[in-house]
């Protein structure tokens, strides 16, 4: 543990929160953060929120059969975005994790053609919509078993320990995932290694429909981290200031070889689980009409506000700026072109074995 | 320009909706991604977006109706001076709508082959059983396999049948350079079936010789008296009746004569029921038709059966049932001459008969003194799978013994 | 070169691995410290220390999950399973994860790893210490599947699985870990995968084997050629990718032949292999391909011997096919 320079408790009864909902600096330790960055946040957080309407209508538009809707965990994602240093450091992102890919830099365009499956898509249309994967910022490419991520997560921070590099590795899930075996076999690894990974839980209260007290009987998720002899943080993950100091923070001890920690960003999802749920039928409207009044733009907003670092007309401006850059986004990953049939026998192995060959004439 | 707005798939495994309630009425702007209308699957209720900005003309599906995804549910007119088109020619370029070049689905040629004419006795035989390696070799042979007989269980067809098969082949014969000498006939009917048999029971049978002589003095004495008194019950008396009788004594004392081989059930079948072929000489060629039970029988039952069978015969009119079902044969070539044959076993019997003329011919008799007696040669095949020599011998010398003492019958 | 048992040519094989590539490491439980609970590992942790030769927590999901991560990352993990049996938690992390990396992410990142199990009965394991399950592995497009049954070819297979760029499962035939004493050849001695050996030459027949029944195999075969009978015997020894060429070659030139492996029988490797004789030589066949497997139980404790393709079995299926 390092002891001088932490700030920040683990296993605190209650979520660590450094804004209030009326914009209020909460924290006892003064705050300094640049206000470009301040204003990125702004700037991140509406381009996801505006991106997960876009992908929406063209989902109702039939042009994209999935979308797993993010509104909500955009202070978390985005947070953590900025916490990590982009194309140093490796992530494992998780399905909903399209605000964390687009903060960290990935083009909008390339985002909407995987979910298209066009060949602007740089895992060549492979998979369902939002299962991206970009090299380019060591980031793994998503894959549908829930949890499975998690050791190969831990095997790269492992590796970049054995390697003595200074990167750290973000692997990043739902609750849900942490009920799989999985996440105990990886963190419990993790803890053993002393590997240089922190866990990101988003815990948006619901795995689909399946609310939080079917899923643990824990009081909450970062309290498991004990188990693993690492450091739990239960964090309001619609705070992005809270979110930000925290992750920085486990990312800084990760780097500098004090091993892993496990990081609870608590989050409420406002979509429904994907296109394909019906949230009307295990929620009711108040408690998701309860949690919009927290909107966690809205409470960066009144921040910004007391900070003197935003206002209508700029947000407005702000605001037809992104719709206008991710419209031409999705245009450009449309007019890409769907991905070849004949791309669907390319890289099963390194070189096509003869079989595939021959099943590649058979198209 | 018109465009039509369809109902997209909404999520998986969704196959229609229902109109719920239409935001824009007939007749109204719209922009792009404007709500349109709403609609309720069994997944998701959503409001739908206009993918046209224009003016609605037609809403094609009322509310409260139930449609199909992919079906039309509105027209827009799109404005002239709409954002530029996209270059899809107003087909939104959905990746999940089917597209005009979807494969039509190709129709399946079936490849019936030819159907085989299987000769009269093959019918029955539905399938032919034969290892693949067979089949190809037959096919490159340009062997039936309807034609080999199959070493395997349940008459399966090995590679082996085929090489035995094609080595007993003919080899064909290259065209002649004395074509306009020669006179090609057509192998068909009778004759094909002949062949096929004559060959069959050449391959299948180990068909060995036994030849003897019989002083048949007293039968042709016998028959003299016996041809007036069937005749004047009208019936025509030949020695075959007699030689009949006499060949069930000696089968009777032999009965190995009298059997056939099951291979399938690796048998030797003894038939305690005597049915005797007899063969008849048509102008389409031999055939064979079986009395029936001719221990049973007597004499003038006989000729007469005899003669019915052979008019039958010679005009065609024999029933497969006239021609089954024989235990042992008699071949009669004596009336056409020759000593002694060698006479082709009638399958699945065991032996066959050959009868040749009665002929006068000077015999050393006991004293020592020559005489002209009436003598005839017998030839008999016998299938030596079944049959030794001795046996053959055997019985040969009991028939002779019968028929130079015909009286020896009434016993 | 060294006169070596199976195991004891796998320990020098991963030990000529690691020094001629530092990216390579051997992960796995009892792998470091003990060398192994067969000793495959022998040695290697003395000699490269824990950085190299990790102990893991006893998860064959964290195992196989951290060796794709580290083969993400640039290192050339070998991860070792206790026994095949024991890989289904890990499973997941085979199929979902390490099988279809490469594919999902359209080129971007690949899983060159190894995962090596010892496989088979025969040593009085009973269910869970004795089973064959590479009809799983063969049945995932982006594994490949090898399976030696000779301590040159465990050597100079695991030597390219883990030069592969692609995960690669090696089953190890344990029964004939000691059993068998072969000198290794000089060199680098690499065998390629898809590559399989005649291991004797007949004309009658071809029996076609791979792993631990292909001791019983030759068993059968050498009782042919007492009584006049001659077998070709094929060893597969890589199953995905298969020498698919030199079974149908061999099959195609006397017609008959019989398929010999000891996991059970229904849907196993050996019914892709008549499929594909059928589909592929038909017209040479004169027999259908027999195939003698294991039964489909799960493997008794009890009726260990029973339970596998012993030569009587084998030859009674051989008989079928000379008869047919």
């Amino acid at each position: 543990m390092i002891t001088d320079s932490q700030r920040f408790q683990p296993f605190t009864p209650k979520p660590i929160s450094l804004i209030g909902e009326g914009g209020e600096w909460l924290a006892p330790f003064a705050f300094k953060l640049p206000d470009e960055l301040l204003q990125r946040f702004y700037r991140d957080m509406l381009a996801s929120r505006l991106l997960d309407e876009r992908l929406s209508t063209l989902q109702r538009l039939g042009k994209v059969s999935f979308i797993a809707p993010v509104a909500g965990h955009e202070a978390a994602q985005v947070a953590l975005a900025h916490a990590v240093t982009a194309g140093v450091d490796w992530l494992f992102p998780y399905y909903r994790d399209s605000a964390l890919v687009l903060a960290l830099g990935i083009p909008a365009r390339e985002i909407v053609a995987q979910s298209m499956a066009t060949k602007a898509d740089p895992n060549k249309g492979r998979q369902m919509p939002a299962h991206f994967g970009s090299k380019a910022i060591n980031l793994f490419a998503v894959a549908s078993p829930i949890a499975s991520h998690l050791a190969p997560a831990v095997g790269t921070a492992i590796s970049i320990k054995l390697t003595g590099s200074e990167q750290v590795v973000i692997a990043s899930f739902g609750e849900g995932a942490t009920s799989e075996g999985d996440f105990h076999a990886a963190i419990n690894f993790a803890g053993v290694q002393g590997a240089p990974i922190v866990f990101v839980c988003q815990n948006n209260r619901y795995a689909i429909s399946v609310d939080y007290h079917k899923q643990t009987a824990a009081e909450n998720i970062a309290a498991k981290a004990v188990a693993y002899g690492m450091p739990g943080y239960l964090v309001d993950g619609m705070d992005v200031l809270a979110s930000y100091f925290v992750l920085h923070e486990a990312i800084a001890r990760a780097r500098a070889g004090h091993g892993p920690a496990l990081v609870e960003l608590q989050v409420y999802r406002y979509g429904p689980h994907s296109s394909a749920d019906d949230d009307a039928r295990y929620r009711p409207r108040e408690e998701v009409e309860a949690w919009r009044r927290r909107d966690p733009l809205k409470r960066l907003a009144r921040f910004l506000e007391r900070c003197g670092l935003i206002s209508e007309s700029w947000e407005a401006e702000l605001r037809a700026e992104l719709s206008e850059q991710l419209a031409q986004a999705a245009k450009e990953a449309e007019a890409a072109g769907p991905v070849p049939t004949d791309w669907l026998f390319d890289d099963v192995y390194a070189e096509p074995l003869p079989h595939l060959t021959a099943q590649r004439a058979e198209l | 320009m018109m465009k039509e707005v369809l109902l997209p798939e909404l999520a998986e495994s969704v196959v229609e909706g229902e109109i719920v309630k239409w935001l824009v009425a007939e007749g109204e702007a719209v922009q792009a991604d404007q709500p349109l209308v709403e609609v309720m699957t069994d997944k998701v209720t959503v409001e739908l977006p206009s993918p046209y900005a224009g003016v609605l003309r037609q809403q094609l599906v009322k509310e409260g109706q139930v449609v199909a995804v992919q079906a039309p549910i509105a027209l827009i007119e799109e404005a002239a001076s709409a954002e530029p088109e996209e270059p899809d020619e107003g087909e939104s370029l959905s990746l999940f709508k089917p597209s005009a070049d979807d494969d039509a689905v190709p129709t399946v040629q079936v490849r019936r082959a030819a159907k085989v004419a299987l000769p009269p006795q093959a019918t029955g035989v539905h399938r032919v059983l034969a290892v693949p390696a067979a089949r190809k070799l037959a096919r490159e042979l340009g062997v039936e396999l309807a034609q080999v007989r199959g070493s395997g269980p349940h008459g399966r067809i090995r590679v082996e049948d085929i090489r035995a098969f094609s080595q007993a082949l003919p080899v064909a014969q290259a065209p002649s350079v004395h074509a306009e000498r020669e006179e090609r006939l057509p192998l068909r009917g009778l004759r094909r079936v002949i062949a096929k048999a004559m060959l069959a029971s050449h391959q299948q049978t180990v068909r060995t010789l036994h030849v003897d002589e019989a002083d048949v003095s007293g039968l042709v004495a016998l028959r003299g008296k016996l041809k007036p008194l069937a005749e004047a019950q009208g019936v025509k008396l030949t020695y075959l009746p007699l030689i009949m009788k006499a060949v069930v004594v000696a089968l009777r004392a032999y009965p190995i004569l009298n059997a056939s081989l099951d291979e399938a059930a690796g048998e030797i079948v003894i038939k305690r029921y005597y049915n005797l072929g007899v063969a008849v000489a048509t102008e389409a060629g031999l055939v064979v038709p079986v009395i029936k039970d001719v221990d049973q029988k007597g004499i003038l039952a006989l000729a007469q059966e005899l003669s019915a069978l052979a008019d039958k015969a010679r005009d065609g009119k024999l029933a497969p049932e006239d021609i089954k079902g024989g235990s042992f044969s008699i071949t009669n070539v004596g009336s056409l001459g020759g000593l002694f044959s060698f006479p082709i076993i009638n399958v699945p019997e065991a032996a066959i008969l050959g009868v040749h003329t009665i002929k006068k011919r000077p015999v050393v008799m006991p004293d020592d003194s020559i005489a002209a007696r009436e003598m005839l040669y017998l030839s008999l095949s016998f299938d030596h799978r079944l049959i030794d020599g001795a046996e053959a011998a055997n019985f040969t010398n009991h028939l002779i013994s019968l028929l130079e003492t015909p009286e020896a019958l009434l016993l | 070169m060294a006169t070596v048992t199976m195991v004891q040519a796998i320990a020098r094989t991963l030990d000529e691995e690691m020094a001629r590539d530092e990216r390579v490491v051997v992960l796995g439980q009892d792998v470091g410290k003990r060398g192994g609970v067969f000793l495959a590992t022998d040695k290697l942790f003395d000699k490269y220390g824990p950085d190299r030769v990790i102990d893991t927590p006893l998860s064959e999901a964290a195992i196989i999950g951290a060796a794709v991560g580290m083969a993400v990352y640039g290192l050339r993990p070998v991860a070792e399973i206790q026994f095949a049996d024991y890989v289904y938690p890990g499973f997941d992390q085979l199929v979902s994860q390490a099988a279809k990396l490469r594919y999902r992410s359209g080129g971007q990142f690949h899983a060159p790893l190894v995962v090596r199990m010892p496989a088979g009965g025969g040593v009085k394991g009973g269910h869970h210490h004795s089973q064959s399950p590479e009809a799983h592995f063969v049945h995932t497009p982006g594994l490949k599947v090898v399976y030696p049954a000779t301590p040159a070819d465990a050597r100079g297979l695991l030597k390219t699985a883990i030069r592969d760029d692609d995960p690669v499962v090696v089953l190890e035939p344990k029964r004939l870990y000691r059993a068998v004493k072969e000198t290794l050849p000089d060199g680098d001695a690499t065998i390629p995968l898809g590559q399989a050996v005649t291991r004797r030459q007949g004309g009658d027949l071809v029996m076609i084997s791979y792993g631990g029944t292909m001791s019983e195999t030759l068993k059968a075969a050498e009782a042919l050629h007492q009584q006049g009978i001659e077998a070709t015997v094929i060893d597969l020894r890589s199953l995905l990718p298969w020498d698919k060429e030199a079974v149908l070659e061999a099959v195609a030139q006397c017609g008959r032949v019989v398929l010999i492996n000891e996991a059970p029988k229904h849907a196993s490797f050996m019914s892709e292999v008549a499929a594909t004789i059928s589909e592929e030589v038909l017209d040479a066949l004169e027999a259908p391909p027999l195939r003698v497997s294991g039964f489909d139980t799960p493997y008794p404790y009890a009726q260990d011997r029973d339970y596998l393709p012993g030569v009587n079995r084998i030859l009674r299926a051989v008989q079928k096919v000379l008869d047919y």
